[in-house]
């Protein structure tokens, strides 16, 4: 137990400094390779990506951080994600623990319905100080392009950490057999 | 859904709304944000590793892509720099004649005791442009931000160590502008439609003025913040206003075009 718990603490914090540098990438990307100028949110992004492993209780708190932090960084007017990723990170975190699998149609589904729903939250924060102009364009091409985007780059990852996380576990299963194996003889 | 009667949902669920409701209000009351302060201070280094990082991929991709263009460039620029010393010559003579008229008429420009302070853009958003240089260096809220091929928009928030830039193509954002092909004066306002490209709308010039597509549109000097002459973008389109049948001209920001790296703040002075 003891020698467990440096192991997570130093786990955390790498975590921690990779969610950070996560929020940040979405800066760094130059504005000439963005599609439209918009990027995925990366808050939403990692907090699906870390939810779907950890489940709803982690879920709900890594969300509420990455969403502060995202905020703060991107110098939102309106502090939405906190909420957002909070209620995203509940949702697929619970799903997780009712599934127990991380790829899946409904994971697909339900990573939609929290993606529009983050969004919109996010972004009629923003409508409240702009022109009816504004509005219309924000919710019928921004809205459409920015939940696209995220979508795509989410499911992505999920996939890439699924394959990953799969190949591990058979690697784990195949030493296991090959001790039995050997404590047999 | 017994989950939505749990303590521990209920309370994240209040911490979240906390977070989300009082940030928001104090930013409203225009106070500076501590939780904004803090995340951007702690991201300083962050953000100049990763400006480091992003301009080596640049230098090495640009190496390759660009050696044709570098090298036709560099022959049209010998050409054209022989042509240029020979005004030279001639400026300087101007030059030295315009000192003598502005002491004997007493004119001074407004921003000729201000210096500009040089910044890197260390992140780009769909809000804001982030530079890696704040208070420390003298950099003020509402001061004008220009790059080589323009200007870029106005300062909105400073700490130590970064400032956010509010790009001109941005809602909230106009300028008192001049359209210098034909002397006609306005303002250049963003639009939520044309922010996505990079546009802004040149408007509120005189019924008869007559902008065609082309002409470059440059800052007017008139109000506090913007210098004049500095250049903001092409205008790509004139239509007219249905009502007043003022011409209404769509501006490509030459400073979107080119996507700087390194900035010039104009330093308010003391």
């Amino acid at each position: 137990m003891r020698d467990t718990k440096p192991k997570t603490i130093i786990k955390a914090v790498l975590i921690g400094i990779g969610c950070f540098l996560g929020l940040l990438f979405e800066g760094w990307w130059p504005l000439n390779a963005r599609l439209f100028g918009l990027m995925p949110d990366m808050a939403i992004c990692l907090t699906v990506l870390i939810a779907s492993r950890v489940g709803w209780k982690k879920g709900c708190v890594i969300g509420l951080i990455l969403g502060l932090v995202h905020d703060a960084l991107l110098a939102s007017t309106i502090y939405a994600d906190p909420l957002a990723c909070m209620l995203i990170g509940f949702l697929v975190g619970n799903l997780f623990e009712q599934t127990k699998q991380q790829m899946g149609k409904q994971m697909c589904l339900l990573v939609l319905v929290a993606e529009v729903s983050a969004h919109t939250i996010r972004i009629l924060g923003e409508l409240l100080i702009q022109s009816r102009t504004g509005v219309v364009f924000t919710l019928f091409v921004v809205l459409p392009i920015q939940v696209l985007l995220t979508l795509s780059f989410t499911l992505v990852s999920l996939f890439i950490s699924h394959v990953i996380t799969t190949k591990k576990h058979k690697e784990e299963k195949r030493q296991q057999y090959q001790a039995d194996v050997a404590a047999e003889r | 859904m017994k989950l939505l009667t749990n303590k521990f949902f209920i309370i994240c669920l209040c911490v979240a709304l906390f977070f989300s409701v009082v940030p928001t209000v104090w930013l409203m009351l225009g106070r500076s944000d501590l939780i904004r302060s803090t995340v951007n201070t702690v991201a300083v280094p962050f953000r100049w590793v990763g400006s480091k990082i992003s301009d080596g991929f640049k230098g090495f991709g640009s190496y390759f892509s660009s050696m044709d263009r570098l090298l036709k460039e560099n022959e049209d620029l010998t050409k054209e720099n022989e042509s240029l010393r020979a005004e030279i010559y001639d400026l300087k003579r101007i030059e030295k004649e315009n000192d003598n008229l502005k002491k004997y008429i007493n004119l001074d420009s407004n921003y000729q005791n201000n210096k500009w302070i040089a910044a890197k853009v260390v992140a780009t958003t769909d809000l804001v442009w982030t530079i890696n240089c704040g208070t420390e260096a003298g950099i003020k809220t509402g001061r004008p931000v220009v790059s080589s091929s323009g200007a870029i928009g106005t300062v909105t928030e400073a700490g130590v160590g970064w400032a956010y830039v509010k790009p001109i193509w941005k809602s909230g954002v106009s300028i008192s502008a001049v359209d210098v092909d034909t002397d006609c004066m306005g303002e250049v306002t963003s639009s939520t439609d044309l922010a996505i490209k990079g546009q802004c709308r040149f408007s509120g010039t005189e019924e008869s003025a007559k902008m065609q597509v082309g002409d470059i549109v440059m800052t007017s000097g008139m109000g506090s913040s913007w210098p004049g002459n500095v250049v903001i973008g092409e205008i790509l389109d004139v239509q007219y206003d249905a009502f007043s049948r003022v011409p209404v001209a769509v501006v490509q920001i030459a400073a979107f075009t080119n996507n700087p790296d390194v900035v010039l703040v104009l330093d308010g002075g003391s």
